[in-house]
């Protein structure tokens, strides 16, 4: 009953809102832009009316497309955010308009679309996308690879593979996090390079699509151990951790022998969490002669954890 | 025996260096590195780009640096408190002018002084005889109608006459919210929205024009000479070298036929008042009064802009705002208002009582337990300029509503210095908040109080401040307040002793949001840190928030999304050093060292709490560490201050 009395008052206000209108370009632009007040209202007064108009407007599908993708230059947040919502869920219908507008001059647009074309995830996009994927501009070049991720086709990788070696981090980061969409074995090793990554973004996102390869790279990150960057290596140790299992286990009781407390306690953490009673015994000699505080707060985890086992 | 007093000196050295306690700074410090390390972060990691929106010519390079490096924010607080420790007029503002410098600015004017016109002073009648009282009339005649008109037209040499009337229309009503605008039906909110969007957008297409530096160092000069005339005036009628009445009642005999405002201090506009209680009603340029409970009821016409002083030498006086740009308020020129004594009441209204809208207003309290009301744009608060209020002593109480207390909008760096006394700050309770930004509950806009505000997307904001030196203060506000900041700007709040209360709804104690810098500093006293959530340490969206506590046993409470927590790819940072404090939350999965994803990557939140017992609900914990299940969080509550025979050894 609420949510037809809503679609009432959409109708209501759709019709007033047109009636002050003045020249409006056609019928369905017409519509568009009465349903859009509504659908991108942020008056908490008009908020259940929000979503039915919404609805409207992608009900309207095909004939929406073109006066909405006219919208994406708009730089008000909350309209923005409606933009990409609505054509999101239109979807593949309107990714021929679309990409018109990859070759927009506002930078800011060709962003918009990307991500648009992104998450509607129809792979007609591809070869727009990787036209943009080199463009000068890295909010686009980000936007184009973070794209051919969510797409999750391999004739997008040798545009993400390039991208993980961008001068900027965030181009890396979205390249890191399309390289553990797409799963390309050949892009774990510049994913363990990555754990060393300037940016705490591309490092950390590296780290995530390394878990999703699993088993698969843990020699690469067991290698990576050895190399002289610190933060490399500790982030390695996590890494394993959360890829779990004895074999991983087994690989960071070599570094219970660390110089560094933080390796070391990062060790025992990964360790901690392996869910592997394997390395327990390799953490309980340690115990005797530790002294780090922080090492030894983490062994008294995985001593209380495994104590069972 | 050369080498063996060379080593003698070298240990010397030494000792005295182990004896110097080390600031709480290091060891902060030390505790973020050993933190981020743990959650395979790094300091450097606290570091947003320049770049992620379209860079602007409103940039002030303060921020700019400090989204570079956000947790110098601590240091910039301290800074900023020391360089307006003392209270008196012209070091203050020069630091502000120093942060008002933008990061696009290749020449930057130190000091402004334009040569006095040689005819300045050929028609100036003398009708009193004293010379210190013709000095300082002399020297307001200079500035009023010299200096600030020259400054003035340097500002806006570039700004043409339609320009520079929307600047007092159509953009300061942009400024002022209406409270019947939460009745008004949808496409009507609609279409307000797009024409303020419009004013915002004619504003940035010409606002690079405006050269404030050159009416904001007029005011600084005038700022500081005045201090110095009055504090003179002060000591010598306090030490009786000076007379009053006999200052006002030793004048020239008047020739016949002569017409008196043709003689200085009688001119129009221009008011002298003795020890009675006097009553001032009207538009003036200057105006001294020696004593008494004096009356002002003051108003402004901005389309014929001129400077303002006025000076009350003592009583228990009542400033009421009878327009917009007055009580210490400067628009398009500087309004200087000092009031050396006694317990006053300042009601202003809009753009009132140490209020810089394209010029400098410095309202200077010099004792006594005052009064300040506002509404909008008041309170120590900027717009193109400098707004400041410097309060000496007393049990004050600042009430407003909006954009208020130290509050920094484009170029701006609005300012409260408070240098004594249990004060109230109380901001919000007239503008709803509509767009739901708090939930369906009705609260109120506050945007005040340490507050930094730019004009999303389309220009970077200011700096807003509160320094509080002393004593048990409460902090009041709603929705954005108390050391926040909305887009690219820098809103802080640094209070040094006293034990304070800090309540607010959300957004507030330590954040930043979209693209902007929050910090609240208190360095002494049992606190007390309440509110809703997004507080205590929040940054959302590509921002940073602290809270730094440096004493005291402190209460924290929050519901969600605080004490710590990074939203957005924001960064948000709480860190305690010593007492046994307290930390109270509803929800646990996004307190305490917490980060949400955005952008397909995370946030950083970073608890740290240093040293004492402590009791928690939530994540944290006495004497441990912790990573949240988060992208990507944690903390840390060790007891990281070892006292050794030196008592400085923090690790």
């Amino acid at each position: 009953m609420k949510m037809s009395l809503n679609i009432l008052m959409v109708l209501l206000l759709t019709l007033e809102v047109s009636a002050v209108d003045a020249s409006p370009p056609n019928e369905a632009a017409r519509k568009v832009d009465s349903l859009f007040i509504i659908a991108s209202s942020g008056e908490i007064k008009y908020r259940d009316m929000v979503q039915p108009a919404q609805d409207s407007l992608v009900a309207m599908g095909e004939a929406a497309v073109p006066r909405m993708v006219e919208k994406i230059d708009i730089k008000i947040a909350r309209e923005a955010r409606t933009v990409r919502e609505v054509l999101i869920k239109i979807g593949a219908v309107a990714v021929p308009s679309l990409l018109t507008r990859l070759s927009d001059e506002d930078t800011e647009v060709v962003s918009k679309t990307c991500y648009i074309l992104g998450k509607i995830g129809d792979s007609s996009a591809i070869d727009g996308l990787v036209d943009v994927s080199g463009h000068s501009d890295w909010h686009i070049r980000s936007s184009a690879v973070a794209a051919l991720g969510d797409i999750g086709n391999e004739r997008g990788y040798e545009a993400v593979s390039r991208a993980l070696a961008d001068t900027v981090g965030l181009v890396r980061k979205s390249a890191a996090v399309a390289g553990g969409k797409l799963m390309n074995e050949a892009a774990v090793p510049h994913l363990v390079g990555m754990l060393a990554d300037d940016f705490y973004g591309a490092r950390m996102c590296a780290s995530e699509a390394l878990v999703k390869f699993g088993k698969k790279s843990l020699s690469a990150i067991g290698d990576s151990l050895v190399f002289e960057n610190e933060l490399q290596g500790n982030l390695g140790c996590t890494t394993l951790g959360l890829i779990g299992g004895d074999s991983a286990a087994v690989i960071l009781t070599a570094q219970l022998t660390s110089p560094s407390p933080m390796r070391r306690a990062l060790a025992v953490e990964g360790i901690l969490n392996c869910n592997s009673s394997l390395a327990c015994g390799a953490v309980e000699l340690l115990s005797s002669s530790e002294k780090d505080p922080l090492v030894l707060f983490y062994i008294e985890k995985v001593l209380e954890k495994y104590a069972s086992k | 025996m050369k080498t063996s007093i060379i080593v003698i000196m070298i240990i010397l050295a030494f000792t005295g260096l182990w004896a110097q306690e080390m600031p709480d700074s290091v060891f902060e410090r030390q505790a973020v590195e050993h933190l981020t390390a743990l959650l395979n972060l790094k300091p450097s990691d606290i570091h947003f780009r320049d770049d992620y929106a379209k860079k602007d010519s409103f940039r002030l390079e303060t921020v700019a640096d400090l989204m570079d490096r956000p947790y110098k924010m601590i240091e910039f607080a301290e800074r900023f408190k020391s360089n307006c420790q003392g209270g008196q007029p012209e070091p203050v503002l020069r630091f502000v002018f120093e942060n008002l410098r933008k990061e696009t600015q290749t020449a930057v004017l130190r000091r402004y002084r334009m040569p006095e016109d040689e005819n300045l002073y050929a028609g100036i009648n003398l009708y009193y005889n004293s010379v210190e009282l013709n000095r300082l009339l002399m020297k307001a005649h200079s500035f009023l109608y010299d200096r600030f008109p020259r400054a003035l037209d340097s500002t806006m040499a570039l700004v043409n006459a339609e320009d520079r009337k929307f600047l007092l229309d159509e953009f300061k009503q942009s400024v002022l919210e209406d409270t019947v605008d939460v009745n008004k039906p949808v496409d009507v909110l609609d279409s307000i929205q797009k024409v303020e969007e419009q004013y915002t957008k004619r504003f940035v297409g010409f606002a690079t024009k405006i050269k404030k530096d050159f009416i904001i160092l007029a005011g600084i000069d005038a700022a500081g000479s005045f201090y110095n005339e009055v504090m003179r005036f002060q000591d010598d009628i306090k030490a009786g070298n000076l007379s009053v009445e006999q200052m006002l009642s030793d004048t020239i005999e008047l020739p016949p036929q002569a017409g008196i405002a043709e003689y200085l201090g009688s001119h129009e506009h221009w008011a002298i008042g003795g020890v009675g209680d006097d009553v001032y009603r009207g538009e003036y340029h200057f105006i001294l009064d020696f004593g008494g409970n004096d009356i002002y009821e003051l108003s402004y016409n901005p389309d014929s802009a001129h400077g303002t002083i006025i000076i009350d030498m003592s009583g228990n006086d009542i400033y009421n705002a009878k327009s917009d740009f007055v009580i210490g308020s400067g628009c398009f020129s500087a309004g200087l208002l000092y009031d050396l004594e006694g317990d006053d009441i300042y009601n202003g209204g809009n753009f009132s009582c140490g209020s810089g809208y394209f010029g400098l207003g410095l309202l200077y309290d010099g004792g006594g337990s005052d009064k300040y009301y506002g509404d909008t744009h008041t309170q120590g608060a900027a717009t193109f300029g400098a707004g400041i209020i410097l309060d000496m002593s007393g049990a004050d109480l600042y009430s407003a509503a909006l954009f208020a207390q130290g509050c920094g909008l484009v170029e701006g760096v609005g300012l409260i210095a408070d240098y004594e006394g249990n004060d109230q700050y109380q901001a919000g309770g007239k503008y709803t908040e509509t767009y739901g930004l708090a939930g369906a509950n009705v609260h109120y806009l506050s945007l005040s109080q340490g507050f930094g505000h730019g004009l999303q997307p389309y220009g970077g904001g200011g700096i807003g401040a509160i320094l509080d030196y002393s004593g048990n203060d409460n902090y009041v506000s709603d929705i954005f307040g108390q050391g926040a900041s909305y887009w690219w700007s820098l809103g802080l709040i640094c209070d040094s002793d006293g034990n304070d209360q800090y309540v607010s709804y959300q957004y507030a104690q330590g954040t930043g949001v979209h693209l902007s810098l929050g910090v609240l500093v208190d360095e002494r006293g049992d606190d007390f840190y309440r509110g809703k959530g997004l507080m205590q340490g929040v940054g959302h969206d590509y921002a940073c928030g602290i809270i730094l506590d440096r004493e005291g046993d402190d209460i924290y409470q929050a519901d969600d999304l605080s004490q710590a927590a990074g939203s957005a790819n924001g960064i948000g940072l709480l860190i305690d050093d010593r007492g046994d404090d307290r930390y109270y939350v509803r929800e646990k999965r996004n307190t305490h060292g917490y980060g949400n994803p955005r952008r397909d990557f995370g946030s950083i939140g970073l608890f740290i709490d240093m040293a004492g017992r402590d009791i928690y609900t939530g994540y944290g914990k006495d004497d441990s560490y912790w990573k949240s299940d988060s992208k990507w969080g944690g903390g840390m509550d060790i007891e990281f201050w070892k006292t050794d025979s030196t008592g400085t050894d923090g690790e």
